[in-house]
């Protein structure tokens, strides 16, 4: 029993992520001085949490074959749309802001899900586009950084504990992973495979996959949109530009954690994983006192070799075990 | 089995193909300058056509490398364009280090460093598999990276007064740049209809498997568009550093994500196979004008940002779309 | 009580008339063959049925009622299941996935895993596949997971099943509980279509055959008063009892012409046995034989285009690794198949003609336009695009642009597919012209009547018969008869696997 167990893990696609997580994290917590503490462990939480939330969000789409370029701008959206309305101007609440920032990444969410699904328009290309409406449209509301949230949100979410047992920031990643894997647990979760492994065949089996293609980009977008609101716990103000970088590395985080760029394969676990590495191995860069100037080019050849090295290996697997299914 | 014979007119549909080419950006570049006309008064005199004409070459030369790549087929795009420009325009003055002499090796050190991270887009495209958008988008950031890590942020280095020229009128108020990519894009234009590895690349775009079937090397083939297009965007860099005066960070980031819809107005079929430097140049001068008109009617940059998005959806849909499913 | 009845089924797609006016009906339990030919429209009738295509003209009629099969959906609905050809089955879904996914079944909102394993493993059972139920589609080995699409099509009841060349992968065992399972569906009222092109297994599993011909229907018939050779003349067109007994008796050949080529041992992809070959300097050699028996495998192998291939030319040996190294050793390689293989779509005239002589070889062609005009190509100008051709003048181009190259060996692969008469004489002559000046030919064809066009005026020729990778036959001279060819292309004596 227990072998049948390895062997499945040995071939499943997040293997090689959670070596890497576990290898990293041994590797900062004897390298990095102070890293394995509660406090500065805490803090790694709080800083992985939007991340991770936006790997969630990638991952269904990845399995469904697409892809979303514009999560990072989402985050921007929302971010601004929060602060302005909490700002004088509005007075909004911060539930009430919240909402609306959600209901703008909703919009763009089904902008992208109308645009690929029905239009049937590149995803890559359609999401780049997309990126720039709502990233337009971010530094539009607040064209320059500034705004204050709620420094009682920051505090919460920073130094907040659930029943005393849970962090707080670990909400903004344990409810969207029981989301998907509820999800999953549902036809719908079948079909999202079934429509990444060839959406040909997934039609003629009778699955909507237009609405199955929608329904993936809205919930990356409602994904990115939490993120960002986790994001705001973490830096408390507004800023345009804030979430631009993120659209690479969730990309890059998902791709590590095992999840087919070509589609069918993977899971929200995996890619969660794949940005706790992520942010393991940016510790590692800043704490090997790289130069200010070097860390942009090591993170960037990072996510290179991630997702190269990701995809030799999935077509080394995929040699093993031949495929007749047309 | 039957076949269906030649209709008469298709030789009309022909002639109206290549006008169309043409004529339609020409008619959209008069439409936006008329537009401009009515939003300030001086938008479309003699001298503001110049300087739009003008500040359009480097978006063009953006839009020629993007060509290459979108002509070599299988959706290919190139999200590097942008980001090899900004390197080679800040690698370029902190090699001179304010000596003019230096300026040819920095040429060649730039076109060099770009032909290699253009080799390693194709590398990664072709050999690996990796979809061309994400392949090049990350290889942007690593450019971008590359850039700062080079010029630790400061690109020291005066700009030799031969690159400045470029800003300096040629004749009756056109400016060297102006020339210049005139040049280019005509020399690269001769070069994809002459040569045959160009020629090559619009078969290899059109039908890769019919391509490799008449002993076409296809793998060399994409290669070659993946680095032409990045030496490209090296020559765009240095022409903008010479006509802006200025080397900064990032500077032609915002070129990428407008040379292709630049690309695609001027004609290129995004499966690949069709393309032409000169009407990509209207396209290139389209965008321009549509940039500027945005500013002039006093839009914040939001706005502008959000209104080419939206532009880029819509010519994605009316010019490219997935098969049905259905038959 | 489930019956079909289709009346005057039509379909075209662009200028390809794949079914034309195709009339039949089937009674409850019936087991009805559907048998023909390379584009007999077999499988566009299955996929008409299917829902996937939808006919031009025509009806289809289940138990007595007209129905409009407007999605596979639809076809579900109505009880029609159709197997296909290429596998509808997801490889990394597990295969009790597969095989409900049509229809999952629920438990309020999430999947009823319980009853999936349950009712998938009752089917599986049938097919000893059960250990298999929870494995990835993608594991399986194909003959398993082409019983996973009978299965498949077996779980959702049907009451009109059409199952679609399912049988080639296949072992005898798999085949013989396919079979079980037909019976029952047939004691169960289902009515069935059994495509295939194995004729032992039409005899052994069908009461009834409807033989298709270029999209039309030529025959409906009980199979139990029928010969094969009644059935292979029908499909071929030929009356394959008529057969010429003077194959002893050839024409002199040239015995001075040098062996140009010789292959030995090679082993055509998806057969085991390996095939052996010499072609003479300025021979035509046409390739017959049943679809799918190794005629294509066989001039692609010889393009390098299976991999490497090792081969005696001129004496010296040679090996080839990729069709540009062929290209340069002066092959050439005609598809068929034009759209995806041969023509560069919205590229000129021009330049699809000199794609090869100028691109490849160097050698800049400057009398383009003059070929296209001695192949009598309809054009205005040689400066359109290719796609704005007839079909029939878009092949004559992409054969200008081989032609051109002075190739040494020249290989067809159906290269008249989808051409009207008189263009394919054309292309015969280019053949014949091609060959007195040298160059050897090996030209595939799924239509016995065309080869023997092409060889009956041309006395340096033979026609091969393919059969399972192997050639099991040649003719020569007089001996090349369409009846001749249709007579030959299944092996005679003993059973047919």
């Amino acid at each position: 029993m227990s072998k049948r167990l390895l062997s499945r893990l040995a071939n499943s696609p997040q293997l090689p992520v959670i070596v890497l997580a576990v290898a990293f994290f041994c590797w900062n917590a004897l390298t990095l001085r102070g890293f394995f503490t509660p406090a500065s462990l805490r803090e790694f939480l709080n800083l992985m949490v939007p991340l991770g939330c936006l790997t969630i969000g990638s991952s269904m789409v990845l399995v469904t074959g697409g892809l979303d370029l514009s999560v990072g701008a989402v985050v921007c959206l929302v971010n601004v749309t929060v602060i302005t309305l909490m700002g004088k101007n509005y007075g909004f609440s911060l539930a009430a802001a919240i909402g609306v920032g959600m209901l703008a990444a909703l919009g763009i969410g089904l902008l992208n899900g109308l645009v690929v699904g029905y239009l049937r328009i590149n995803a890559l290309l359609a999401t780049f586009a997309t990126q720039s409406v709502a990233a337009g449209a971010a530094l539009w509301i607040m064209p320059r950084p500034g705004g204050r949230g709620s420094t009682a949100m920051v505090k919460w979410f920073k130094s907040g504990w659930l029943a005393g047992v849970i962090p707080t920031s670990a909400l903004f990643l344990l409810i969207p992973l029981v989301i998907w894997y509820l999800i999953r647990a549902t036809p719908f979760g079948v079909w999202l495979y079934a429509v990444g492994q060839d959406e040909q065949k997934a039609f003629l089996s009778g699955i909507r996959t237009r609405g199955v293609k929608l329904m993936a980009y809205v919930f990356s977008a409602l994904m990115a949109g939490l993120g960002s609101i986790a994001l705001l716990g973490n830096i408390g103000g507004g800023d345009p530009n804030v979430g631009m970088s993120l659209t690479l590395s969730a990309m890059a985080s998902t791709v590590i954690g095992g999840v087919s760029l070509a589609g069918g394969e993977g899971d929200a676990l995996g890619a969660l994983i794949g940005a706790v590495f992520f942010n393991l191995i940016i510790y590692t860069v800043f704490g090997a006192n790289l130069s200010v100037f070097y860390q942009d080019l090591a993170t960037g050849l990072i996510i290179l070799l991630g997702i190269v090295g990701m995809t030799l290996y999935k077509q080394h697997n995929v040699r093993k075990r031949r495929d007749f299914t047309g | 089995m039957s076949t269906s014979p030649d209709t008469p007119g298709r030789l009309s549909e022909l002639l109206s193909a290549s006008a169309r080419r043409y004529l339609f950006p020409l008619f959209l570049i008069v439409l936006l300058f008329a537009v401009g006309h009515s939003i300030t008064g001086g938008f479309a005199t003699l001298g503001n056509i110049n300087n739009l004409l003008t500040v359009s070459c480097i978006l063009a030369v953006a839009t020629f490398a993007q060509t290459f790549v979108i002509l070599a087929g299988d959706s290919g795009i190139d999200l590097s364009v942008g980001s090899i420009m900004s390197m080679s325009a800040l690698m370029v003055p902190t090699i001179c280090a304010g000596e003019a002499s230096r300026l040819p090796q920095a040429v060649i050190a730039s076109i060099l460093v770009a032909a290699v991270f253009g080799f390693f887009n194709a590398a990664g495209v072709m050999l690996i598999g990796i979809p061309s958008l994400v392949m090049t988008f990350i290889m942007s950031a690593v450019v971008d990276g590359f850039t700062l890590s080079y010029t630790m942020g400061q690109p020291t280095g005066k700009i030799p007064d031969i690159l400045l020229a470029l800003g300096q009128p040629a004749f009756g108020g056109v400016r060297w740049i102006l020339v210049v990519t005139l040049i280019i894009a005509i020399v690269t234009e001769l070069y994809l209809r002459t040569t045959r590895s160009g020629q090559s690349i619009f078969l290899v775009g059109n039908n890769r498997r019919a391509a490799a079937l008449c002993g076409i090397n296809v793998r060399n083939t994409v290669f070659l568009a993946y680095m032409l297009c990045a030496v490209l965007a090296a020559l765009g860099g240095i022409l903008l550093v010479g006509y802006s005066g200025s080397s900064i960070l990032k500077m032609a980031n915002s070129n990428t994500m407008l040379s292709v819809p630049a690309a695609v107005i001027g004609g290129v079929n995004l499966s690949g196979g069709e393309g032409n430097m000169l009407s990509g140049f209207l396209g290139a001068i389209i965008f321009t004008l549509l940039t500027n008109l945005l500013v002039a009617a006093g839009l914040p940059n939001g706005v502008r940002i959000l209104i080419q998005g939206s532009a880029l959806l819509v010519i994605l849909f009316v010019y490219t779309r997935d098969r049905k499913l259905r038959q | 009580m489930s019956t079909l009845e289709c009346q005057g089924l039509t379909k075209s797609f662009g200028a390809v008339q794949a079914l034309q006016n195709v009339s039949f009906s089937i009674a409850a339990g019936e087991v009805r063959a559907i048998f023909g030919g390379n584009g007999s429209g077999k499988s566009t009738l299955a996929k008409i049925l299917g829902g996937s295509v939808f006919a031009d003209q025509g009806r289809i009629i289940c138990a007595g009622q007209p129905v409009n099969v407007t999605s596979p959906v639809a076809a579900k609905n109505l009880g029609i299941i159709v197997t296909s050809q290429e596998l509808s089955l997801l490889g990394n879904l597990t295969v009790e996935e597969n095989l409900q996914l049509c229809d999952l079944p629920r438990r309020v909102l999430f999947t009823d895993r319980q009853r999936i394993h349950q009712e998938a493993m009752l089917v599986l059972e049938r097919f000893h596949l059960e250990k298999f139920a929870r494995s990835p589609v993608a594991s399986l080995a194909p003959n398993q997971q082409y019983l996973l699409e009978f299965a498949k099509a077996l779980i959702q009841k049907p009451k009109i099943l059409v199952i679609d060349e399912i049988t080639s992968a296949l072992y005898r065992e798999d085949v013989a509980q396919v079979k079980a399972v037909i019976n029952e569906l047939k004691a169960g009222g289902c009515c069935q279509l059994f495509i295939s092109h194995r004729l032992n297994e039409l005899y052994d599993i069908c009461e009834s055959i409807t033989i298709l011909r270029n999209g039309e229907l030529v025959e409906t018939a009980p199979l139990a008063g029928i010969s094969e050779d009644h059935l292979l003349s029908q499909v071929s067109g030929q009356d394959v009892t008529k057969v010429i007994l003077r194959s002893r008796q050839t024409t002199r050949l040239d015995n001075s012409d040098k062996t140009f080529l010789k292959v030995r041992d090679l082993a055509l992809p998806g057969f085991t046995d390996s095939v052996s070959l010499d072609i003479a300097q300025g021979e035509i050699i046409g390739v017959a034989g049943l679809q799918g028996n190794g005629q294509s495998g066989l001039v692609r192998s010889l393009f390098a285009l299976e991999g490497p291939i090792g081969m005696e030319c001129d004496g010296a040996s040679l090996k080839l690794s990729n069709p540009s190294q062929a290209v340069h050793h002066g092959f050439a390689f005609v598809s068929g198949d034009r759209e995806r293989e041969g023509t560069f779509s919205i590229r000129s005239l021009l330049e699809n003609t000199g794609a090869v002589t100028d691109l490849v070889l160097g050698k800049k062609n400057r009398h383009k336009e003059e070929s296209l005009r001695q192949y009598r190509v309809a054009m205005r100008s040689a400066r359109q695009p290719i796609r704005t051709l007839s079909g029939g003048n878009q092949q004559k181009v992409v054969l200008a642009r081989w032609t051109t190259t002075d190739p040494r060996l020249f290989l067809a692969d159906d290269p008249t597919k989808g051409i009207d008469v008189t263009a394919r004489r054309e292309v015969h002559s280019f053949m014949h012209e091609l060959a007195r000046r040298g160059t050897s030919v090996v030209f595939v064809s799924s239509d016995s009547e065309e080869l023997v066009d092409l060889t009956r005026t041309y006395s340096n020729s033979r026609v091969i018969i393919m059969y399972k990778g192997q050639i099991i036959q040649t003719l020569k001279g007089a001996a090349i008869s369409a009846e001749n060819i249709a007579y030959h292309e299944v092996p005679k004596g003993g059973s047919l696997t």
